[in-house]
């Protein structure tokens, strides 16, 4: 048995995960000066996502229970190990300035709202946006993997997807 | 990329197959059939949405550099795992209600559940570990449901599971502690966490904060920033306040019946336990709970009927900040300024099932006589003149006898060896059971008496 924590966690990893993906796999397919042709529902819940990050980021101060209900969220939970991927993907001189994260993420968030705009994004703005959301589904990868139980034996179809998580 | 797309498919079999198993078996929940439903829907979706990649990157190629191959790949994992997910759940459910817990414990957390949680569906499941606990699966199963189809919201985020050692499953007293699992559930499906943040004080919430962001700053630097640090003590405060949010619940609910099913569960370790990420101390809990059962008048009965169970629940309050007991500080800290609002909380959403004194005197003396006559239990099945209880004085019973028997149990656990200590285990296990046999035998009976 899994902690509920760590159900939460694993949820919340793969719902992350499958988002980004399909973000990046839509990204990859548009060719150059094309409209972006993916689902439209995925761009919301990457403006939601980032809207609620950027809010986070932002006030770090009333991260208390008083406004979050984290532990029923699993899209929180899985927002932790994402914090710190971002907190380390800012250069080094910056690593210990918010703002800093904040601009990023605001600056992705204004790349998606292009989009669900139907505008045609620059190619810079284009890699910029896939760098961010195919670092996350990597991360997604292997923090799902850690946590991943293998199916019963009588039940398994296959033995389990040895090494996936290093894919 | 191929075999990766193979290994999914035959998972997907493999669930299908299992899920049409679980379903064969009939089972008498009508939630139950929902679920699987869902489940099956969930498991079809996840293999077109394995397709559409695999032809996307049929159509797309390797692309300049592979991007395309590698992005497809990581989405099959992550199919991989939505499926893998479904089978965890699957497993769950082989043994849900299968060995089941007594009827009239079903229907008194069913009974419950239609007071204060607005009948919010949940399965009973057992399990060959040792433990009670609480599995919110409608909030995980929707949540990866909503990434592969915008359209999938059919379970209630509020659908839980209560799983249950299966070795225990006709021990009254230890039945108990699902109504601890059962508050987590009412935690979740009342919003209790988001009513209490409303309802918090100005000057309490500055307090937590201050708290919670003076321990973070004082932390270890070599581990994370502030800001991580911050963030993990609000995590364990936010699971404190869910499990003493429970714990409250359940006293309402059970009054001394959930003190003692607590003392029960921790005095064969021999020792309590420290805290952790989701857990206070356990003489904090303890304590917690002695100050509800004072709040609730509870106080005077446990300690006149049950003087050793009160006496070592006194002793385990006693032991809170040894060495090592609080490796939690911030939310150990946080904790005594929110008591309050927390047993307001439980008090507001239980109060038109809380268990008072009154019932328990007048249900209790009249069954503890009928226990004495009525076991061994063989011979109350054969009895006609057993009148029907309520669930109540089942549970009264069920208490009394172990808070009664508490000294002699823990004494001979604690002294005798190990073989020894199995056979007394086996009794006390065998006594629970015949309590249940009564409790049955009353119920089958009906008002005859």
């Amino acid at each position: 048995m899994r902690t509920a924590k760590e159900n939460g966690l694993i949820t919340g990893m793969i719902s992350l995960g499958l988002l980004a993906t399909k973000l990046e796999l839509s990204l990859l397919s548009i060719e150059e000066n094309d409209k972006f042709k993916g689902n439209a529902a995925v761009l919301d819940h990457w403006a939601q996502i980032l809207d609620e990050t950027i809010n986070f980021v932002q006030t770090p101060t009333k991260n208390d229970i008083v406004h979050k209900s984290y532990q029923s969220s699993p899209r929180f939970l899985a927002r932790a190990p994402y914090l710190e991927h971002l907190h380390h993907a800012v250069p080094d001189a910056d690593r210990k300035q918010l703002r800093s994260i904040t601009a990023y993420l605001k600056k992705m968030r204004a790349n998606i709202q292009e989009l669900q705009e139907g505008k045609t994004l620059k190619s810079d703005k284009r890699d910029t946006l896939l760098a961010f959301v195919s670092s996350i589904s990597r991360d997604c990868v292997g923090e799902a993997s850690k946590f991943q139980k293998e199916p019963h034996p009588k039940w398994a179809g296959k033995p389990a997807l040895a090494g996936t998580g290093n894919a | 990329m191929l075999e990766l797309d193979q290994i999914v498919h035959e998972q997907a079999v493999a669930i299908k197959r299992l899920l049409a198993q679980v379903e064969l078996r009939q089972s008498p929940s009508a939630y139950y059939d929902r679920l699987l439903r869902f489940l099956i829907d969930l498991c079809d979706r996840t293999e077109v949405e394995i397709r559409a990649v695999s032809e996307l990157a049929r159509r797309h190629g390797n692309g300049p550099d592979g991007r395309i191959q590698q992005a497809s790949q990581q989405l099959v994992i992550f199919c991989s795992h939505v499926l893998r997910e479904i089978h965890y759940y699957c497993e769950s459910f082989d043994y849900a209600e299968q060995p089941t817990i007594p009827t009239a414990m079903m229907q008194l957390i069913k009974k419950m559940g239609n007071q204060i949680a607005h009948q919010k569906p949940f399965i009973l499941r057992g399990a060959f570990q040792f433990n009670y606990m609480y599995n919110p699966i409608g909030k995980y199963l929707n949540s990866l449901a909503s990434r592969i189809s915008e359209n999938a919201d059919l379970l209630d985020d509020a659908f839980a599971t209560f799983s249950f050692p299966m070795a225990n499953n006709q021990n009254i007293l230890a039945n108990c502690a699902l109504v601890h699992e059962f508050g987590h559930l009412v935690v979740d499906a009342a919003r209790l966490l988001e009513k209490l943040s409303q309802d918090l004080p100005h000057e309490i919430r500055t307090s937590v904060t201050q708290i919670v962001d003076q321990h973070a700053r004082a932390g270890n630097q070599l581990d994370f920033g502030v800001m991580q640090r911050t963030e993990r003590a609000n995590e364990v405060l936010v699971s404190w306040i869910h499990e003493s949010l429970a714990d409250l619940i359940g006293l309402h609910l059970l009054g001394p019946a959930h003190l003692f099913t607590f003392l029960y569960c921790i005095q064969p370790y021999g020792k309590h336990e420290a805290d952790d990420e989701e857990h206070p101390c356990d003489s904090y809990r303890v304590k917690m709970m002695l100050d509800g059962l004072k709040g609730l008048d509870w106080q005077d009965v446990i300690r006149s009927e049950a003087p050793r169970a009160w006496e070592i629940a006194q002793s385990i309050r006693q032991m809170r900040r040894e060495a090592g007991e609080y490796r939690y500080d911030a939310a150990a800290e946080c904790m005594p300024i929110l008591e309050p609002y927390l047993f307001d909380s439980a008090r507001t959403i239980c109060k038109n099932a809380t268990y008072s004194k009154g019932l328990f005197v007048s249900g209790y003396q009249h069954m503890l006589e009928l226990l004495k006559r009525g076991i061994p239990p063989l011979e109350v099945l054969d009895n006609s003149v057993f009148r029907q209880f309520d669930a109540v004085s089942i549970l009264n019973s069920g208490w009394l006898f172990y808070a009664k028997d508490f000294p002699s149990w823990r004494e001979r656990i604690s002294y005798v060896d190990s073989t020894d200590q199995l056979d007394f285990l086996n009794r006390l296990l065998t006594k629970a059971i015949e309590l249940s046999f009564v409790q049955e035998a009353s119920s089958i009976v009906g008002d005859g008496g």
